[in-house]
């Protein structure tokens, strides 16, 4: 009966194909739209990891930063939750939140930025087709 | 009189565009709208196909624009549809014979009398669809549920946004098979409409008897042949309802109950 249910219902214990072509093409979408490829998006995240760093005590646990589409519009999402104040309290130590708009085709390409630090290990991928 | 200049493209190739530019400028001419239809395909000519046209031709959008005919010369008038006239691509050339600027002129001249000149888009995003977008007032995409078609969609509507004048985008869902959205093998309208936040204008089925009428060049009949007049309809501000398009009874149920995460 609770599988009849669960057939009505459309679960599932597999997923069915249509679902996991929607997330494969939500997630080729977000880096598509940014032209922000998931290898540059972690380069980015730890790099603005490695300034809030600078100033903040964070949570490592809790970092969350990811890029959303909204009505077509990129944004970077970060919540960064910060370390307790002291350790005893149960107050958590507060958050740091942003909102950053990504817009495509305004990253800078691989040869602008040979004179800065680059992960070896990403690789060099053609120039989208401007349009 | 100013017609509405609309654009069909799809960035993929295959997806249904020339089928959709025939069938929606038959059902608008059925409408008593006054159409011309361009394929913009240069070196690939096929709307005269599909509209049942290829034997009338004498003249073409390249004549136009090199001027070894009048405007009025290269458009071929339906056989079936008195107000619906054909201008076809030139076979022989390369899409270099025609500019965005020549397109713009062309469609300038047309507006005057007529009520909508759709262009049928080559597929890409290079040259030909450059020349087919200049002139739009507006734009539908043809995408089929399936997730390169989806993708190529996106990228072109992203362009056309980054377009120097606005256009109005809506979307056309084409070839959707039902029973395969119902056993969850298929995107369904919505996913697609969802991912690529455009207004929908209209969901076509799959069904063979659209491969029948285009063997024949002829207009498509039954669910198909109503979801272009619906199309239609709404391009002419109809408040058409749209056809139940995924999983019917389940489909809403599924909806209502939020499992869809």
């Amino acid at each position: 009966m609770a599988n009849l249910i669960d057939r009505f219902l459309g679960r599932s214990s597999q997923p069915k194909s249509a679902k996991i072509a929607k997330e494969r093409l939500q997630f080729v979408l977000v880096t598509d739209r940014s032209q922000l490829s998931p290898e540059k998006l972690r380069q980015m995240q730890a790099e603005i990891l490695d300034v809030i760093r600078k100033y903040y005590r964070i949570n490592e646990e809790g970092i969350d930063i990811k890029i959303e589409s909204r009505e077509r519009e990129n944004y970077l999402v970060a919540d960064i939750p910060l370390a307790k104040q002291n350790p005893n309290s149960d107050e958590d130590g507060g958050r740091i939140g942003f909102m950053l708009q990504t817009p495509a085709q305004t990253l800078k390409s691989e040869s602008d930025e040979s004179s800065t630090e680059t992960d070896a290990s990403a690789e060099a991928e053609p120039d989208p087709p401007s349009s | 009189m100013t017609g509405r200049v609309i654009t069909i493209t799809s960035g993929k190739g295959g997806g249904g565009k020339t089928t959709t530019t025939a069938n929606l400028a038959m059902a608008l001419a059925r409408l008593d709208k006054r159409v011309v239809a361009i394929d913009a395909d240069i070196g690939l000519r096929n709307l005269d196909l599909v509209m049942g046209l290829e034997n009338r031709i004498v003249y073409d959008l390249v004549d136009v624009i090199e001027e070894r005919c009048a405007l009025r010369q290269a458009m071929i008038k339906h056989k079936d549809y008195p107000h619906l006239y054909l201008i076809p691509a030139s076979q022989n050339r390369d899409k270099t014979a025609v500019s965005p600027q020549h397109m713009k002129s062309i469609a300038m001249q047309l507006k005057e009398s007529h009520d909508f000149i759709l262009i049928d888009s080559p597929a890409g995003i290079e040259w030909g669809f450059k020349n087919a977008l200049a002139p739009a007032d507006e734009v539908l995409i043809v995408t089929n549920p399936e997730i390169s078609s989806v993708r190529d969609a996106d990228r072109i509507i992203g362009i056309i946004e980054n377009h120097d004048t606005p256009i109005k985008v809506r979307l056309i869902v084409n070839r959707l098979k039902s029973n395969l959205v119902k056993r969850g093998d298929m995107l369904s309208v919505e996913d697609v409409v969802d991912m690529l936040s455009i207004r929908l204008i209209g969901i076509v089925p799959d069904d063979e008897t659209v491969l029948k009428s285009s063997n024949m060049g002829i207009a498509a009949g039954g669910v198909v042949g109503q979801a272009y007049e619906n199309i239609a309809r709404r391009l002419c501000g109809e408040d058409v309802p749209f056809e139940e398009s995924n999983g019917g009874f389940l489909g809403r149920f599924r909806r209502l109950f939020g499992n869809n995460s």
